[in-house]
C-alpha cells in the first residue's frame, strides 16, 4: 500500500504544472547562461574549458547569481504546495480513506523530495552535459583569468584541480539534496499559511534570511545559501555541511512525523 | 506507445551524438603541460633562465635569510621564493620592468595559487643598471605569500610537503618550474 501511494504521489508531482514551470525556469537560466558565455567568448571558446563555462563554477555572468538565489523556488514550486492544496480542497481525506496519515505523510514528503531534487539538479546536469560538449574538460589552470578561485580550504579543492566533473556532480549532488530538504519547509508550514503560495514562498525566505544573517568567511559558514554555491565565496567546512544537512532534514522530518502522528483529517 | 518509442528513440540517439561530440572534442583539445626541473636552463621570449634555489621560509626565516623587513600585520603566511639566472639572448638590452614582464604568472600547488608579489620582489631585489644589456645574465628572485587562510588546519601544518610549481606561461601549453624546497626548510 505505501508503494503505491509513493508511487502515486511522485506521479502526481512529476506531471504537475509547478514542476513542468519550475523545469522551464531552471532549464531558461541554463541555456541562457551557456548560449551568452559562448557570445562573450566566441573569439577564443577554444581555450576555455568545462569548468569556466558551467553555471555553478561561472562567475563571469550574473546567471550563478540568479539560479543560486531562485534555488528554494525552483525547488518548493514543482510539489512544495500540494499538501496545502491537500487541505484546503479536502483532496486529503478521499487519500486518507485507503492510506494512513502517516503513509500519507512518507509518500508526501518522498515524492516533495524527489520533485524538488530533479527541479534544480536536473537543469545543472543538463548544463554540465551541453557545456561538456563545446569546450573540453581539462583540469583547471590555477593562474588562468576565469578560474573560480577554489583554494585548499574550500570543500572537494583536490577534486576541483584533478577530476573537474566530479566536482561538478558533487554539487549537483548535494544541491539536489538542500533544494529537497528545503521543500520540505512548505509540508510542514502548510497549515500555518493562507496560501499555496505563502508555503511555496516560506522555504526562499529561511534561505534568504539564513542566508544572510550566518553568511560565513574564510573561518567558516552557516549558510545554506552559500554552501550550495559551487564558487563557494565563504568557506564552508565539511563538518558545517554534515550538521547542515542532519539538523536540517531532522527538523522537517520530526514536524512531518508529529503531523502524522495526529488522528485523522476527518 | 508508438508515439512514446519514437520520442524514446530521439532522444537515445541525441544522447549518443552528443556523447560523440563529447568524446571529439576532448579528443582534439589535448593540452601537454611543459615540467622543467630546477637547474635546468630552457629558453624562453629570448631569455635564457634557470632555476637556481627555491625555499619556503617563515617570516623569520625570510628576514634573516634575505635581509629585509617583511610587514606582516596580523596575516599569517609563509612566503615561498625562486632565484633564477636570467641571460639575456634578446639582441638587444631589455629594461627591468620588461624583464619581469617576461617572468611568468606566480607560483601553485595544487590547490593553492598566487601571482609574483612584486612588493616583496622589491625588498629583495637591487639592480645596478635601468637595463639587463644584451647578453648580459643577472641573478633575480621572484616571491610571494603563502597565506595560512587559503588552507585547511591540517593542510597548512603540512605545507612544505605541497609540490610547489613556479608557472612560466600558460598558452598554448603550459610551462612550469617545479620547485625543489622540501630539503632547503
Amino acid at each position: 500500500m505505501m508503494r503505491n501511494a509513493v508511487l502515486f504521489e511522485c506521479k502526481r508531482g512529476f506531471r504537475s504544472r509547478g514542476f513542468r514551470v519550475s523545469c522551464l525556469i531552471g532549464f531558461s537560466i541554463c541555456i541562457l547562461d551557456l548560449f551568452f558565455f559562448c557570445k562573450v567568448f566566441w573569439q577564443d571558446l577554444d581555450s576555455k574549458i568545462v569548468s569556466q563555462a558551467w553555471i555553478g563554477t561561472d562567475f563571469q555572468l550574473a546567471f550563478n547569481n540568479l539560479y543560486y538565489v531562485l534555488f528554494p523556488i525552483l525547488a518548493a514550486l514543482p510539489f512544495g504546495g500540494s499538501y496545502y492544496q491537500d487541505l484546503k480542497t479536502g483532496y486529503v481525506k478521499n487519500l486518507c480513506i485507503k492510506i494512513s496519515r502517516k503513509e500519507y505523510f512518507a509518500a508526501k514528503s518522498i515524492a516533495v523530495f524527489l520533485t524538488a531534487f530533479a527541479a534544480v539538479a536536473m537543469p545543472l546536469l543538463f548544463n554540465l552535459i551541453l557545456c561538456m560538449g563545446i569546450v573540453p574538460l581539462h583540469t583547471p589552470e590555477k593562474l588562468t583569468f576565469l578560474n573560480a578561485g577554489i583554494l585548499d580550504r574550500n570543500l572537494f579543492a583536490e577534486i576541483f584541480y584533478t577530476v573537474p566533473a566530479l566536482y561538478c556532480v558533487l554539487f549537483i549532488l548535494l544541491d539536489g539534496v538542500f533544494a529537497g530538504i528545503l521543500a520540505l519547509y512548505s509540508v510542514c508550514i502548510a497549515e500555518r499559511v493562507e496560501s499555496a503560495f505563502s508555503a511555496i514562498a516560506a522555504p526562499f525566505a529561511v534561505y534568504i534570511l539564513s542566508g544572510v544573517a550566518l553568511m560565513g568567511d574564510q573561518e567558516g559558514n552557516w549558510s545554506v545559501m552559500e554552501m550550495v554555491n559551487p564558487l563557494q565565496f565563504c568557506t564552508t567546512r565539511a563538518e558545517q555541511l554534515l550538521i547542515c544537512m542532519a539538523s536540517g532534514s531532522a527538523i522537517a522530518a520530526i514536524v512531518i512525523i508529529l503531523k502524522g502522528r495526529k488522528k485523522d483529517f476527518l | 506507445m508508438r508515439k512514446g518509442k519514437i520520442k524514446l528513440f530521439l532522444i537515445v540517439w541525441i544522447l549518443l551524438l552528443w556523447t560523440i561530440r563529447i568524446i571529439n572534442v576532448n579528443q582534439r583539445a589535448v593540452v601537454e603541460s611543459v615540467e622543467i626541473s630546477m637547474r635546468e636552463t630552457f629558453g624562453y621570449n629570448g631569455l635564457s633562465i634557470t632555476a637556481l634555489e627555491a625555499h619556503l621560509y617563515s617570516i623569520p626565516e625570510f628576514e634573516s635569510a634575505m635581509d629585509a623587513e617583511v610587514e606582516a600585520g596580523d596575516d599569517e603566511f609563509e612566503i615561498v621564493c625562486v632565484k633564477f639566472r636570467i641571460k639575456n639572448e634578446t639582441g638587444k638590452a631589455l629594461g627591468w620592468d620588461k624583464v619581469m614582464d617576461e617572468m611568468g604568472y606566480g607560483f601553485e600547488t595544487l590547490t593553492w595559487y598566487s601571482a609574483i608579489d612584486p612588493f616583496l620582489g622589491a625588498k629583495i631585489n637591487f639592480f645596478s643598471s635601468e637595463n639587463l644589456e644584451s647578453g648580459g645574465e643577472a641573478e633575480v628572485w621572484f616571491a610571494t605569500q603563502v597565506m595560512k587562510e587559503c588552507f585547511h588546519e591540517k593542510n597548512w601544518k603540512k605545507l612544505d610537503e605541497n609540490e610547489f610549481y613556479y608557472v612560466m606561461d600558460l598558452y598554448p601549453n603550459p610551462v612550469k618550474v617545479k620547485l625543489e624546497i622540501r630539503e632547503e626548510t
